[in-house]
């Protein structure tokens, strides 16, 4: 992980100098996540591709304003959250996180024989219904860890919080999540998000 | 839910998610043996991980490349790259523009006010005749001078000019800079035209 690092700061600071390829690699060894992420706050698979687009193009105009190479991950996780909220502001619907969130027919996505398995589509859609309903800190660490990407470390630095808050969000979202999915209001939120 | 339960969802959520240390895994290990909710817990865990990852892959999996989303982006910023250097051309050709106008424009101004000075000889009776200073011999023996709005001549740095009318008479005329006709003062004798 660490070599990882170093190798990103490196092509970090190779792609400030206008290097493309290092540029590229970046975004591609980023791009799991950065998917992810933008999800999670933009809580609208549909825009994804358009949110993801102009992510790239503010990262290929704003790479030179990198102040820290080793810390490449937190600074575009900071640079797609912008642009998820400038996508915000330029949509006309009004409350878009709530109202917008359109969970897909699991049939036209990449699960490969869901007639098999009714069930368990009826269950992913269950799931995403419930990550909707998620506070957005708790619905960015919910995605981040179910993208299979990044490590614990490589979340926290994303998110930029201690390591011990990216676990106790991510233990608490999986309980919300697990709450609804199967039934139960999850009454400790409010108290669990006072806590934490 | 107590501090207790929440290490030990942390616990079971390392396991699950792989980020487990071996000591830990050794307490873990120790706690599920004998607690049966533990137990159940890891198991709810494990499922809700699987589903979740596919319900995420499903959501996100789509879409374009990195690849070709970079390649989209890079073209449209190069685009607008040269956009922004013809619009920079535009205000350079603008500016050029004002630059020249601004020459043409003192241009003719300072010429206009050069030919304003410049003196005109008379060649001939009838004709106005401006001098830039006075002749050291010219007096005022026979000139008619004209006064105009006062009894006292007025002295200055003007212009002036001679005009010699159709029967012969001159008459000293004082500049018309601001449109009035004043007498002029002079020295010297009147210098034949």
């Amino acid at each position: 992980m660490e070599t990882t690092g170093q190798n990103e700061s490196a092509l970090a600071c190779a792609a400030q100098r206008g290097d493309k390829e290092a540029l590229q690699v970046l975004l591609k060894r980023n791009w799991g996540w950065l998917k992810g992420l933008v999800y999670s706050v933009l809580a609208d698979a549909q825009e994804l591709d358009d949110v993801l687009q102009e992510v790239c193009l503010r990262v290929i105009t704003r790479i030179h304003t990198l102040r820290e190479p080793e810390r490449f991950r937190a600074w575009l996780a900071t640079v797609a959250r912008r642009e998820v909220l400038k996508h915000y502001r330029r949509r006309t619907h009004q409350d878009v996180r709530n109202s917008k969130f359109e969970i897909r027919n699991l049939s036209e996505a990449n699960i490969r024989d869901p007639l098999q398995d009714v069930e368990k589509s009826e269950l992913c859609g269950r799931i995403l219904e419930a990550v909707k309903t998620l506070p957005e800190k708790y619905r960015e660490v919910f995605v981040l860890a179910h993208t299979g990407e990044l490590t614990y470390a490589e979340m926290a630095e994303v998110l930029d919080v201690p390591m011990t808050t990216m676990q106790i969000r991510l233990v608490r979202a999986r309980r919300m999540v697990q709450n609804q999915v199967i039934g139960k209001t999850d009454i400790r939120c409010t108290n669990d998000e006072r806590d934490e | 839910m107590n501090e207790t339960n929440d290490w030990l969802e942390i616990l079971i959520g390392k396991l699950v998610d792989g980020e487990i240390s071996p000591a830990e895994r050794k307490l873990l290990d120790r706690e599920l043996e004998t607690n049966c909710q533990a137990r159940e817990l890891l198991e709810q865990l494990r499922s809700l991980r699987q589903q979740s990852c596919q319900a995420v892959a499903a959501e996100v999996s789509g879409g374009a490349s990195a690849e070709e989303a970079f390649e989209r982006a890079w073209q449209q910023n190069s685009k607008s790259t040269y956009r922004r250097v013809l619009r920079f051309d535009g205000r350079m050709r603008f500016a050029m523009g004002l630059a020249a106008g601004l020459i043409l424009g003192l241009g003719l101004h300072f010429a206009a006010v050069w030919g304003a000075k410049a003196p005109v000889q008379s060649s001939g009776t009838g004709e106005v005749v401006a001098r830039e200073s006075a002749p050291a011999d010219m007096t005022p023996g026979g000139i008619r001078r004209v006064n105009v709005g006062g009894s006292h001549p007025v002295t200055g740095e003007v212009d002036w000019y001679v005009y010699t009318s159709p029967s012969g008479e001159q008459y000293l005329v004082e500049g018309v800079r601001e449109g009035l006709v004043k007498t002029a003062d002079y020295r010297g004798k009147p210098r034949p035209m």
